[in-house]
């Protein structure tokens, strides 16, 4: 699910990628660097090697910021940034 | 931003910022701007200078306008009756160029909880007020005819709004700037519902912006107070000017290179809507599902058809709301600003209407007649839920058929609310007289805390925001002390840098999260006092200001030095007042309890951290009382003598002014 600019960037709401078993969270990200560019790079903070605390990055709606976080089959990544309020 | 730079001007200029003044002051504002009791019976009128020592403990906006509501109103008069008190606050940065410092904070009983009638406006009208010489409106009394407050440069006079009654919210600003033939000035006022007394009646000004909770414009309706008009020319002076605008400016870039306030200026608060609904935290058809099926059309891309610009209020680099035109359907043409994401729950998920238009629709009905969005949603929604199940039938409500998804009984209701007419009068006094009359198991249905209903956020996944509604002092609510960054999964050792204690990361857990609430309780109150914006603040992001900034702040438009803790201290101070003020009319621990429904019925949708979840009555009730005593109240929610001490509450009402 993408939320935000990288929903524009994509110019969808929801993308099915097939990642490669095992997957992590990882394989997902960069995959998705490599085809929409920059945005996309910067979920990851290369310096912590964490998502950035300036995207919302969920599994099943469970946040996460380990990139080697498992990914399971039919398992919905949500990529979004922090927005607050209801 | 525009807008607010003629204020700053002073010469000379500095190379590196046009607009820097040089000007030295011998005193800030802050200290010359007066408070004027205002009394409609009499027709007189008061200034008086606000004490310094008020300053130091209140600050100003809703700091000020609880002091003066705890100590000025008697206990458990009628909230309609003359005796009931209005409070107008500027805050106290109100005019620096950052933050959103253009706001207001407006409060009474209320007379839709009986409780602490309270709510904040943004826009315009604050500056305004505070260039016209006064900083707190305390206005008693009624008057005898439809009248107005004209507030120009130190005078105050009481005017006749005979030509104004009936007018909505938008044709009577525009009058009384044709009477004034001035077009800057600026105005609160309240529309037919205001006059027509539904306790649910907000104030408005400009074409957006709006006190919307508790049912301030009843208030208004009920002293005969059509609108308070505000032009001003005094200056605006700062203690440090120069360095004040320096930081202000630092604190744009900053925010404004954040991804949310570019999300946020782009989509509005719409934004939240795709990150909320995807994970099954939105409540829909009242309460019997918490994620809207088929809702891609709420999505905050679909505002694109509409929109033809963003704008701002006074002090905003983000420019947070739509201005939008609907140039087709029955209602059409409509020119508005917003909707928020409050409005798209209250007419989308909760009454299930699943189009844009239909909130676009309701969102001008509810602000040209100057009803609570909220409220309205909240009741409809209920409402509808009773129909549903056979509680009230077609006769019940003159013939509406109150159907999920039925926007052509949507609009009608919000018509017959705002006139109190048909059924729209059994609900236009809120939530407890309309169970009252519904009766059966009507009030098994309604998501309400204290008489107030909440927003449309299903908080049964998330135990600190349940524990934030459920506490908060003016009824369910999400603006008095929201940790919406508890949403975020941030990292434990952030969290622990940031509320002082550990608190877990997991939103669905309950460890640490009375603290999280407390703390957020003590910065909203702060920031409600300063008179900025909430989103620019540790709502949206753990790197927004707080309360270094805001010292840092204060001092620099006001010379005053208040320490992060002391700040923290006066937030505290602010939140038990008013827990003096509910205590007094009645209200106790019962009172800060969730519908039962929370803890009974389990979110049947959403991604699995969502579904399935439900409060447990146990733990909740637990992290009352650990809630409680970080406040240093009993067991029963009563500050303890040592804690009144230490706040200087012991020997309130002091009437210090």
């Amino acid at each position: 699910m993408l939320h935000a600019n990288l929903r524009e960037i994509v110019g969808k709401r929801e993308i099915i990628e097939e990642v490669h078993s095992p997957a992590i969270l990882k394989h997902l990200l960069d995959k998705l660097a490599q085809m929409y560019g920059k945005d996309f790079k910067q979920i990851v903070d290369q310096r912590e090697g964490k998502t950035s605390l300036e995207f919302l990055v969920s599994i099943n709606g469970q946040v996460t910021r380990d990139v080697y976080t498992k990914l399971n089959n039919n398992d919905v990544v949500m990529l979004s940034i922090p927005v607050g309020g209801g | 931003m525009q807008d607010t730079i003629p204020h700053l001007m002073a010469s000379p200029r500095s190379a590196k910022n046009p607009w820097l003044g040089k000007r030295v002051v011998d005193e800030s504002m802050v200290w010359t701007r007066k408070v004027a009791y205002i009394d409609l019976t009499q027709g007189t009128i008061i200034a008086k200078p606000i004490p310094k020592d008020l300053r130091r403990l209140y600050l100003g906006g809703r700091g000020i306008d609880m002091y003066l509501l705890y100590n000025h109103l008697e206990a458990r008069i009628n909230p309609l009756s003359p005796q009931n008190i209005l409070l107008i606050g500027v805050g106290m940065l109100c005019g620096i160029p950052a933050l959103g410092s253009g706001r207001c904070d407006i409060a009474a009983k209320s007379p839709l909880t009986g409780a602490v009638g309270d709510s904040n406006i943004g826009g315009f009208f604050a500056p305004e007020l505070r260039l016209a010489g006064f900083d707190h409106l305390v206005i008693t009394g009624k008057a005898e005819k439809p009248s107005y407050l004209w507030v120009n440069d130190g005078q105050i006079e009481i005017r006749d709004a005979t030509h104004l009654w009936e007018k909505d919210t938008f044709e009577t600003q525009d009058i009384i700037r044709d009477d004034a033939e001035d077009d800057e000035v600026k105005s609160l006022v309240i529309g037919i519902a205001g006059e027509k007394q539904v306790r649910f009646a907000n104030i408005r000004t400009g074409m957006k912006n709006a006190a919307g909770r508790t049912g301030m414009g009843c208030i208004m309706g009920a002293k005969n107070l059509k609108a308070i008009a505000a032009r001003g020319t005094l200056d605006i002076e700062f203690a440090h000017p120069d360095e004040l605008i320096e930081y202000s400016l630092e604190m744009n870039d900053k925010i404004l290179n954040t991804r949310w306030a570019k999300a946020q200026s782009r989509w509005g608060t719409l934004i939240i809507y795709s990150n909320t609904n995807t994970t099954g935290l939105i409540r829909t058809r009242n309460f019997q599902r918490n994620r809207l099926e088929n809702g891609e059309d709420l999505e905050p891309e679909s505002m694109d058809r509409y929109t033809i610009g963003m704008s701002g209020c006074y002090g905003c680099s983000v420019h947070c709301r739509h201005r939008y035109v609907l140039k087709e359907g029955p209602y059409a043409p409509i020119f508005g600003e917003g909707p928020e994401y409050t409005s798209l729950g209250a007419f989308g998920t909760m009454v299930d209407c699943k189009k844009m238009d239909t909130i676009l629709v309701a969102n001008h009905l509810v602000n040209k007649y100057g009803l609570d969005t909220l409220e309205t949603g909240g009741l409809i929604a209920w409402a509808m839920e009773l129909y549903e199940k056979g509680i009230i039938n077609k006769q019940d409500t003159a013939g509406l058929e109150l159907t999920w998804g039925n926007e052509d009984a949507l609009f009608k209701l919000i018509k017959q609310i705002a006139h109190r007419e048909g059924f729209g009068s059994t609900l236009a006094d809120g939530f407890k007289p309309a169970i009252t009359a519904i009766g059966k198991d009507s009030a098994s249905y309604a998501i309400q805390i204290k008489g107030m209903s909440n927003l449309h956020s299903d908080e049964r996944p998330t135990p600190s925001l349940a524990l934030n509604i459920a506490t908060s002092t003016r009824g369910a609510d999400h603006l008095r002390s929201r940790p919406a960054i508890d949403l975020y999964g941030l990292p434990e050792e952030l969290l622990e840098e940031i509320y002082g204690v550990p608190v877990s990361a997991d939103y669905t857990s309950y460890e640490g999260k009375a603290h999280m609430v407390a703390w957020q309780e003590r910065l909203y109150a702060v920031t409600d006092s300063i008179g900025i914006c909430k989103f620019q603040t540790v709502f949206c992001s753990v790197n927004a200001p707080k309360w270094d900034e805001f010292s840092k702040l204060i001092y620099l438009t006001t010379d005053l030095q208040l320490s992060e803790d002391q700040l923290m201290q006066v937030g505290e101070r602010i939140y038990t007042i008013e827990r003096l003020f509910n205590l007094r009319e009645g209200f106790s621990r019962k009172d800060d309890w969730l519908p039962d429904r929370y803890f009974d019925e389990a979110t049947p949708i959403g991604l699995p951290i969502a579904k399935g979840k439900k409060i447990n009555r146990e733990r909740f009730k637990k992290m009352l009382d650990e809630y409680y005593l970080l406040h240093g109240w009993d067991e029963n929610g009563v500050p303890k003598k040592e804690t009144l001490e230490k706040l200087n509450l012991d020997q309130e009402p002091s009437h210090q002014v």
